[in-house]
């Protein structure tokens, strides 16, 4: 494979390209999904192929193919290179110039104690079986859902820059849901455990099975549970709830490439644009994000991106202001930046890498602050578990929020049961009432499986960790009819 | 490797389980990407997967692989039998398909194949030079691809369906506003790229200066884009399963008035509009046809798995392809002129659940919200936050307009409905 690499670079150059890279990718997915008793989507997936990208007078080419041969590598190439002569006739004045980047040859593997793939199917399957049934035989709940996918990526990248690197990424995944039903009314919840990149050893280590009989009981408490009063109150959020929040309200506003325009036509804009940068107050002083693609078991901890660039840890906000991106090696550029931070990123052999969220994380506060002590401090208030609904516009200002799991909170005590909770806010003002953080032992990192961005659109994978944290003076509703 | 039936041939004589099912899926596509006025991305697709499934005493396992020889091919078969004999026995298990006709529309259209990215290329830079005399930018998409599909099985069940699709999006930026349009067809020749920039462009012009109203409930006039959005998760509910079981919206709904009087949705593959794969993938191949959901605004039927139909004694639809709601020939102008107050819906953004089963709905306006009064738009409005269920829309309409095509799967015209619920605003 080597060999096949070096001559697509080599034949592009050849071509006159300005610069060239080929990913040889397989992508190996087992996916494991139980409804109820009956086994679905049973099976091994393995999708294999090579994307060859090529610069050229300034704009891109990409073309890629399933058949691995030399003859349609050159085929490829070719065509790549003809498509960026297309391209270049839409280009930018100056045509696109890539942040430099090291010549890299090395290797990187997730590092597993048990590889996900040598457990049987049957042994997975009963483990869900298992939960299922625990769910199943709670009064009440109608209707269960569990799976496993296993995921690896074996990957070559070389640049006709020199670069030779070779990745084996392996990550793994497990859910379980119950729904309950009362007369007309249902509702749900989930054991939201979260995608790590790392072997068996972290599914066992989730305690599933033990936690099955909770979940499914919490599904049918909530059918009883007391609707929301409505009105600003102070929110207290766990890891898992406030993870997704990051990801929609920090992680994706300071992507560079939607920052500089590139997804106007489908995900959008953001509203922390590059005059911002180092004086815009995204948050109060106790916020501070980093980003971190080294995070040990991070989704997006893949030792080098999809550009050949070196994973990387940075600060983007730092003591409440906004001072820095995500980026590519295309649009690092566009605002100075003399390297990319590595967050170029393509879902499959077809697919063209584009800026993605890395491992992003809201860093815990400096005291030992644990989540009863921030939960005392709020008179009136929402205390909110897990992941819901959740929408934001696409400037990134205004979002909205559910839960999984709710609980009122009344002169500093957690009480009784909420449920069809949600609050809306504008993104620096919801962040500029953050008032309390729980300490490094209550910190979570929490994985994003399945974030969808680009035309085609594109997923992709990253971990946003955090500690439980107190907002003040949020809008609540009651998201019901 | 050819794909047709000596495939399945060769899988009859070397499979040692009771049945095979083979699927194959092939895209050769070319996605030219543009923003700030330049392409950012070009980029050509091909790919071709093949699914086995070996089916062994009720167990199934299936395997999916790009890897497209013969020599694969019989690995893929051996990997997909062990992993059936790993399996418990499917409670749920539905035999393959046996032979039946399916119908067959015609989707596959050469012009679209043959489009090059350097005549794609030219026609982004039209709109390009047109924009900067108007100090604005462009951003969208040019898509032609042609895709395969071909279900067969070891009882002699075969289905081969090819379709070509041509998507033209743009989204023009003026001053901080922006306006969206879309054009998807077959045949490529029907694109016409000025025509969708022209109404990106004037939606961009007219959402200058908009100004912030208060949240609450408003009469609404959807443009086909922004219903289509939301007609993507009544495809998806409007199921049959959960609906038996008690915990969809439309649980003790069947057979019971849920729209308006005008409210007709249906499905139909061979609609010549809006043609759609005429068989369901997902069901391993089960032939689609014509079947009404609401009629006159009375849920007739939800559509139904093969396993669920069989339980209750119903025929199963498989998963519709398409999504029609029957309109009038009234125009986008025209409607505009028949609303004497209401909010002008040109696209919604980020749609999701906030309560499944009460349908609510939550989501954005985005690229173009304006004010009607008096049949004219009055002003340009500061996007808004929705939180709401299609029904509250569906039941509430007083016009209806002229079907368009909305993402190669709808036809859906504009609607104005009395009441919609908006709960919070943003800040452009």
């Amino acid at each position: 494979m080597d060999t096949l690499c070096k001559y697509a670079v080599s034949r592009a150059k050849k071509l006159g390209a300005d610069y060239s890279d080929i990913r040889i990718t397989d992508d190996r997915s087992q996916r494991i999904v139980l409804i109820d008793r009956s086994p679905k989507e049973i099976g091994d997936e393995d999708i294999y192929g090579f994307g060859v990208r090529i610069l050229k007078n300034g704009a891109w080419g990409f073309a890629s193919s399933n058949r691995i041969t030399r003859k349609e590598i050159e085929k490829t190439v070719k065509k790549a290179y003809s498509i960026a002569e297309a391209s270049s006739l839409v280009s930018r004045e100056n045509g696109i110039e890539l942040a430099k980047e090291p010549v890299h040859k090395d290797k990187f593997t997730t590092p597993v104690r048990i590889d996900p793939f040598s457990i049987g199917i049957d042994e997975k399957l009963e483990l869900l079986m298992e939960i299922n049934e625990v769910m199943l035989n709670v009064k009440s709940i109608v209707k269960v859902y569990s799976y496993f996918i296993v995921n690896q990526r074996d990957q070559i990248f070389a640049s006709q820059e020199g670069s030779l690197i070779k990745t084996k990424i392996i990550t793994v995944n497990s859910d379980y849901t119950a729904v309950a039903l009362k007369g007309n009314d249902s509702q749900m919840r989930s054991f939201q455990s979260y995608p790590k990149n790392a072997g068996w050893e972290h599914i066992l280590s989730l305690k599933m099975v033990e936690n099955a009989e909770r979940i499914a009981e919490e599904a049918v408490a909530k059918l009883s549970a007391s609707y929301p009063k409505e009105g600003k109150k102070d929110l207290v959020l766990n890891p898992c709830h406030l993870s997704l929040t990051i990801h929609e309200s920090v992680g994706h506003p300071t992507e560079l490439d939607r920052v500089m325009g590139y997804e106007t036509n489908f995900a959008g804009r953001s509203f922390a644009t590059p005059e911002k940068l180092g004086n815009f107050r995204y948050g109060s002083k106790l916020v501070n994000f980093v980003a971190d693609n080294t995070l040990p078991g991070g989704l997006a901890t893949t030792g080098y991106d999809d550009e050949g660039v070196k994973c990387q840890k940075w600060n983007v906000i730092k003591d409440g202001i906004l001072v820095d991106y995500s980026s590519t090696r295309e649009v690092a550029g566009l605002i100075g930046k003399r390297r990319s931070r590595g967050s170029g990123r393509a879902d499959a052999y077809y697919s063209f890498p584009i800026n993605r969220i890395p491992n992003l994380y809201l860093a815990p506060g400096k005291k030992d602050v644990s989540p009863d002590e921030l939960m005392s401090r709020v008179k009136d208030g929402v205390y909110i578990e897990g992941r819901g609904s959740f929408s934001i516009d696409q400037r990134r200002l205004n979002f909205q929020f559910g839960g999984d799991l709710f609980y009122e909170i009344k002169n500093g005590k957690k009480g009784k049961m909420l449920r069809d909770v949600i609050y809306h806010s504008i993104t620096p003002k919801f962040w500029g009432s953050l008032d309390g953080l729980s300490g490094r032992k209550y910190w979570e990192p929490r994985g994003i499986f399945n974030c969808g961005k680009g035309e085609p659109v594109q997923r992709a994978q990253m971990t946003n960790g955090a500690p439980y944290a107190l907002f003040r003076k949020i809008s609540v509703e009651r998201g019901k009819k | 490797m050819r794909i047709d039936k000596t495939i399945i041939s060769f899988l009859k004589k070397k499979k040692e389980c009771d049945d095979v099912i083979f699927h194959y899926n092939g895209e050769d596509s070319n996605l030219s990407r543009f923003a700030e006025n330049r392409i950012t991305q070009n980029m050509s697709k091909k790919l071709e997967e093949i699914t086995i499934k070996a089916i062994k005493d009720e167990r199934v396992g299936s395997v999916k692989t790009t890897k497209i020889d013969s020599t694969s091919l019989l690995k893929t078969l051996r990997t997909a039998e062990s992993i059936a004999s790993a399996m418990p026995k499917d409670p749920e298990f539905m035999p393959p398909l046996k032979p039946e006709p399916c119908n067959n529309v015609q989707m596959d259209v050469a012009s679209t194949t043959r489009i090059t990215p350097q005549t794609k290329a030219k026609s982004i830079l039209k709109v390009v030079k047109k924009l900067k005399s108007k100090n604005a930018k462009v951003a969208g998409i040019f898509y032609n691809g042609r895709r395969k599909i071909c279900i067969m099985n070891t009882k002699g069940f075969f289905a081969s369906h090819s379709l070509t699709n041509a998507d033209f999006s743009v989204t023009v930026s003026v001053d901080g506003s922006s306006g969206f349009a879309e054009e998807t067809e077959e045949d490529v020749r029907k694109i016409d790229v000025e025509r969708a920039f022209n109404v990106a462009l004037n939606k961009a012009e007219m959402g200058r200066k908009a100004v912030k109203i208060k949240p609450g409930d408003y009469p609404v006039l959807l443009e086909p884009i922004a219903l289509g959005s939301l007609m993507w998760y009544l495809k998806f509910l409007m199921e049959r399963r959960s609906s038996d079981e008690g915990w969809s919206y439309f649980s003790r709904k069947l057979g019971k008035k849920i729209a308006s009087n005008n409210v007709t949705i249906f499905s139909d593959p061979l609609n010549s509009k809006i043609p759609g794969v005429p068989f369901d993938v997902e069901s391993d191949g089960l032939p689609l046809t014509k079947h009404a959901w609401i009629k006159d605004g009375i849920l007739k039927k939800l559509w139904t798995t093969r396993y669920w139909a069989k339980k209750k004694g119903l025929k199963p639809t498989g998963m519709p392809s398409n999504v029609i709601m029957k309109g009038t020939r009234t125009t986008r102008e025209e409607m505009v002129k028949k609303v004497n107050y209401g909010l002008l819906i040109t696209r919604l953004w980020y749609i999701r659940f906030v309560n499944r089963k009460d349908l609510v709905l939550t989501g954005m306006t985005r690229d173009g919200l304006f004010l009607i009064e008096n049949g004219k738009i009055s002003k340009a409005v500061k996007n808004m936050r929705f939180n709401d269920s299609p029904f509250t829309i569906l039941s509430k309409v007083k016009y209806l307009g002229k079907p368009e095509r909305v993402e190669g799967r709808f036809l859906v015209p504009s609607i104005f409905a009395k009441k919609f619920h908006f709960a919070s605003t943003t800040k452009f």
